[in-house]
């Protein structure tokens, strides 16, 4: 199954692109940790970055076990610098 | 209590008369893009905002703070895209009984939403310029 992930700022800036996929296995449960581990793996330019990120579902920062759903919008936040 | 949250495209008109009933203070803060960063001359800052969550954390935040500090009204405005040295791109008003809580609380607010909110900036280089402010 494939994920898109938007980015924004840094991140956004490290890919050239303002979303990203990143690809897990049919058969696994997702949590945010297991997006997380599969974006560092799948977007090695995102690697350093990743470091200093959160995960966001549906708008609101997730902890590690958080399952994903199909449909949930993904983002990355962290490294925030507004104002 | 009442709470108004805006993301809005360049810089920010300036502010015009607003209050909540009941207020002896009324905080209003503008945050204004300086001309120069890290050192160097720039442009302006081009904003980058995660817009569905940046109102809805900026909500969060401003009903947060009603809560803590006891505040009659808060009002916030941001801007997204570019906004040139000297213009506004950060409006903050906070109303309550007394000034000490409205005080408080702007600072509060103005750290919280720098360490949290999805918002990001990046200088827009100054075209002329060849290196360091002396």
């Amino acid at each position: 199954m494939i994920h898109q992930v938007l980015i924004f700022g840094p991140y956004a800036e490290a890919v050239g692109e303002g979303r990203v996929d990143v690809t897990l296995l049919d058969d696994q449960t997702v949590t945010a940790r297991v997006v997380m581990e599969s974006l560092r793996e799948q977007q090695p330019a995102l690697r350093l970055l990743l470091a200093h990120a959160i995960l966001a579902v549906n708008c609101r920062r997730v902890g590690d076990e958080t399952l994903v759903n199909a449909g949930d919008e993904l983002a990355i936040v962290g490294l925030v610098s507004g104002g | 209590m009442s709470i108004q949250v805006v993301l809005c495209d360049g810089a920010l008109a300036p502010a015009v008369g607003w209050g909540a009933e009941g207020a002896g203070a009324v905080v209003c803060f503008d945050g204004i893009v300086r001309p120069i960063e890290d050192g160097r001359r720039i442009a302006g800052l081009i904003y980058q905002t995660y817009d569905p969550m940046a109102e809805l954390d900026l909500r969060r935040l401003a009903e947060e703070a009603t809560r803590s500090f006891g505040l009659l009204g808060v009002t916030v405005e941001h801007s997204r895209g570019t906004v040139a040295a000297g213009e506004c791109s950060f409006r903050l008003r906070i109303a309550s009984a007394h000034r000490k809580e409205a005080l408080a609380a702007m600072d509060w607010f103005i750290d919280r939403m720098k360490q949290d909110v999805p918002i990001w900036k990046r200088p827009a280089p100054a075209e002329n310029h060849r290196g360091p402010i002396p």
